[in-house]
């Protein structure tokens, strides 16, 4: 069963990439999938937390490949933005492990 | 439970649709939009590369970078050449190209908001725009061929704008530019003549004179004392000024001279250029340099590209959007230019009665239209342009002036750029001289067959009154037709029938050397020329050192680099011993006593030159501050560095908001120029003459990162660090094929914030060292052919 859900939840998170390359709400997506998935609130928080910390270094990764990585680190507020937004959509996004039916453990 | 499970979900559920929500329909849309990692537009459009290959209809050419983002362009055939120009140029720099030509237009304020509106208005009023729609115009009729080149490079600007994501600035604003047109190439053309040529002396003139009353000569002097001009002995013309002056027409107000002034350039705006003749040097052959100071910005104003049309080759600098090399070296030649500081620009006041002016004896209507400005996140503002006979007429409450300037008249100059960089030698270049009307500068070029050449470009205005001959240093009379331009018609085809021929314009072939740093070209030029030169500190340095090396005759590419890098500043040997004379320095402390010793060499490590940089400026405050301040005159009036350096016995010094003396004054100075030491924490030259290069649009990542340099706006080496302008492109070129020519920019090729060639050779250019002309073209390419 947890190998299952490690399956679904691998495939949810490369959807969720995927749909996030073209647009924001991939990032919310992947928050709510990552947090359905999780077994506990915690895990839900930290999964969130994880898919925005995966899509930035996914981010990362092609600002790399353009060349454009080292020009990054000083653009400021656009830094600051690329890294909150990722990170607080992911864990809004977990919060959708309320949703099941058993979201109350803990 | 099944109760509180359900609220527990609908309020997630809301949580979650809020937040979705959220990101589509608030403010919060457009930071997602622009920022979110991944998709963000502004990552979109920094990671976009150019496609491999790209359709074009005028044929096979090729496109290839080197490490610093400098392309060379290879075709055949010129329309392809130019057409992958403008892809490069619309590639790396269009966010640049769109804001000038906005700037231009006086269209800023639609989308950066009110902040511009004076500017807006202002440009709106002198209808620069109406002045590139003519210089099209005639360009089509007068040469079809550069025409069709134009139009060539105006496609490959928009397929690239069509290609590829916008520049990140453009996300960042959040606005689409418009299609690039051939107007639009000529209008930034006329942005660089107004730069350089586009000066309202005159009118300061007249205030400075009514509000200083006595002092205004000594403060203000026409012409600068000294030994140096362009042209020596006798080179080039030379005769008696036969000029009657005019007396001064009704008074204009210093807010309205104060008000146009702030559209000029700012100072420190000039250049340095010689050539050496191959008698003078180590190879037998010329060599030529050229660093032309206009604002840094980031990126720089200047774009490198390379040429190469398979008979034939160009490298050099050109302006993003203009397609044609102006400043670099081609298979026959090398040149470069500086700016000639001639007066082409004269301002005329009128009797008005409503909607008509008086000219001589008759009334006429101005002529009029109606300009809508947007303004965003404001109303529009509408704006009346006006203009008579003499050119466009600004206004700024209630009070007007009428405005001529060459350059409101279609011009050549876009064959004469094209002609340069295509030239085969010293005939042909000066031939393409001849059609350089616009702006007025001074032209140095060497050829491979040995040949120098110096000459000033440009259409020279003679003014008459009543039949007179008159110089254009005053305000005129424009309703008793004072100061008239036989020949010219403004927004349209001059004749420039009355204008001063080109043979009698100054100039030299094969010279020996000449150096040109806009000092004064002549001393006694048969036509009237110039209000005032820049002062001669660098002129006469450059002179000094040419004049010693040649004595040797072995001058070599290194000397030339040298000399561009020389940070020996003459105000501080004028200055610095009257100084010593008049203020005990050693008391002072550091950096101050290290003035008796210091070589007068503004280097980033040295003490004198931290000590005079804050000195100097403390002591123009000392002279000046009270004096204009109570003639309720701004900083900007103040005299120039020659007149600070060399002002002794004055009846400035009479007056009871002035020093008693110069002495005095440096005292004040330095008690001054301690405190603010000592406020600002600077311990070396380099911590003061800091070059903070900024980009237009004013985000500090934009910006270039801060870099200590040598130099002063009066050395060879030239920064001004209070107006960030200098040396904008250092350039050093042999004739002998050496391969030692060398080049560098202030920043980095490409426009792109993100890229690594943002400002990959500014500390190299901060430090003096040059890149080699030749380059390795191993980056990213781009076929252009196989279209419809």
């Amino acid at each position: 069963m947890d190998r299952e859900r490690t399956l679904v939840a691998a495939v949810a998170v490369v959807a969720s990439l995927a749909l996030a390359s073209v647009h924001w709400l991939g990032l919310l997506v992947g928050g709510v999938a990552v947090g359905v998935l999780a077994s506990t609130w915690p895990r839900a928080l930290a999964a969130g937390l994880g898919f925005g910390a995966l899509a930035w270094v996914v981010f990362l990764g092609t600002l790399w490949r353009a060349g454009r990585l080292a020009a990054y680190w000083d653009a400021g507020l656009l830094l600051y933005a690329s890294v909150g937004i990722p990170l607080a959509l992911g864990a809004v996004g977990a919060l959708a492990h309320g949703l099941r039916s058993d979201g109350s453990t803990a | 439970m099944d109760d509180v499970d359900s609220v527990r979900r609908g309020l997630i559920g809301a949580v979650l649709g809020g937040v979705a929500a959220g990101g589509f329909f608030t403010p919060a849309s457009t930071y997602l939009d622009q920022f979110a990692p991944l998709s963000g537009s502004v990552w979109d459009s920094t990671t976009n590369e150019p496609p491999g290959r790209v359709d074009s209809e005028y044929g096979d050419a090729t496109l290839q970078y080197d490490g610093h983002r400098v392309p060379r362009i290879e075709a055949d055939d010129q329309a392809a050449l130019y057409h992958a120009v403008g892809y490069a140029h619309g590639t790396d720099r269009l966010f640049g190209m769109d804001l000038q030509r906005r700037l231009m237009r006086g269209r800023l304020s639609a989308v950066v908001g009110d902040a511009a509106l004076d500017s807006d208005r202002f440009r709106v009023q002198m209808d620069f725009a109406r002045a590139a729609d003519a210089n099209w115009t005639a360009v089509q009729n007068r040469n079809p061929e550069v025409a069709d080149l134009l139009s060539a490079y105006v496609d490959g600007v928009n397929a690239a704008r069509e290609d590829q994501a916008l520049p990140p600035e453009f996300e960042l604003l959040g606005y689409e530019p418009a299609e690039w047109t051939p107007e639009d190439t000529l209008l930034l053309q006329l942005q660089i003549s107004w730069t350089l040529t586009g000066s309202f002396g005159s009118l300061r003139r007249s205030v400075l004179a009514r509000e200083l009353g006595d002092g205004f000569d000594d403060l203000f002097p026409r012409r600068y004392d000294h030994d140096s001009p362009i042209l020596r002995d006798g080179v080039g013309t030379a005769g008696a000024s036969a000029h009657s002056e005019s007396r001064d027409s009704r008074p204009v107000s210093g807010e309205l001279a104060g008000w146009l002034s702030g559209f000029e350039s700012p100072p420190g705006v000039g250049s340095n250029s010689w050539v050496v003749g191959g008698e003078y040097t180590e190879s037998g052959e010329p060599l030529l340099a050229n660093d032309p100071h206009l604002s840094l910005l980031a990126p720089p104003v200047w774009y490198q590209q390379h040429l190469d049309w398979g008979d034939g080759w160009v490298r050099g600098v050109t302006f993003p959007g203009v397609p044609f090399v102006i400043i670099g070296e081609n298979d026959a030649g090398a040149w470069g230019f500086t700016n000639a500081g001639i007066d082409v620009l004269d301002c005329y006041t009128y009797e008005t009665d409503g909607d008509r002016y008086r000219y001589g004896d008759e009334w006429r209507d101005f002529e009029t239209a109606e300009h809508t400005i947007e303004v965003d996140g404001a109303d529009d503002v509408t704006v009346t342009k006006r203009k008579t006979v003499h050119g466009p007429v600004v206004e700024r409450e209630g009070e007007e002036v009428g405005v001529a300037w060459t350059g409101f008249s279609a011009t050549a100059t876009t064959d004469a750029v094209y002609a340069m960089a295509h030239s085969d030698g010293l005939d042909d270049f000066r031939e393409a001289t001849r059609d350089f009307d616009l702006p007025t500068q001074c032209v140095v070029y060497a050829d491979r067959d040995g040949n120098t050449y110096h000459k000033v470009t440009g259409r020279v205005p003679v003014r008459y009154t009543d039949g007179e001959r008159v110089p254009g240093w005053q305000v005129f009379d424009g309703s008793a037709r004072e100061g008239e331009w036989r020949g010219y018609t403004p927004y349209g085809e001059s004749s420039w029938a009355g204008f001063v021929p080109f043979e009698d314009k100054p100039g030299a072939v094969n010279p020996g050397y000449v150096g040109t740093a806009n000092q004064r070209i002549v001393d006694d030029p048969d036509d009237y020329l110039a209000e005032s030169y820049s002062p001669p500190f660098r002129g006469e340095r450059l002179y000094e050192v040419l004049d010693d090396w040649a004595e040797s005759g072995s001058m070599t590419p290194e000397d030339m680099r040298d000399l561009q890098r020389d940070t020996l500043d003459t105000r501080a040997r004028r200055l610095v011993p009257r100084l010593l004379d008049a203020a005990d320095v050693a008391a002072a402390g550091p950096p101050f006593d290290a003035l008796p010793d210091w070589d007068y060499r503004m280097d980033r490590d040295s003490d004198g030159a931290l000590a005079f940089a804050v000195l100097f400026d403390a002591y123009r405050e000392a002279l000046y501050a009270d004096g204009f301040a109570a003639a309720d005159l701004s900083e900007d009036y103040w005299p120039s560095d020659w007149v600070t350096a060399t002002l002794d016995s004055s009846p400035w010094f009479d007056r009871d908001e002035t020093p008693d003396s110069a002495p005095a004054a440096m005292r004040t100075a330095l008690d001054a120029a301690a405190d603010r030491l000592a406020d600002e924490g600077w311990e070396t030259y380099g911590e003061y003459n800091e070059a903070s290069l900024e980009h237009p649009f004013g985000q500090s990542f934009l910006n270039y990162p801060g870099v200590e340099t040598d130099g002063s706006p009066a050395t060879l080496n030239n920064f001004r660090r209070d107006s960030d302008t200098g040396s904008s492109w250092r350039m050093v070129v042999p004739m002998s094929d050496d391969g030692e020519a060398s080049v560098v920019l202030p920043g980095g090729n490409d426009g792109d914030p993100f890229s690594d060639q943002y400002h990959d050779q500014l500390r190299a250019w901060a430090d003096g060292r040059y890149y080699g002309f030749d380059r390795e073209f191993a980056g990213p390419s781009i076929e252009f052919g196989g279209g419809d």
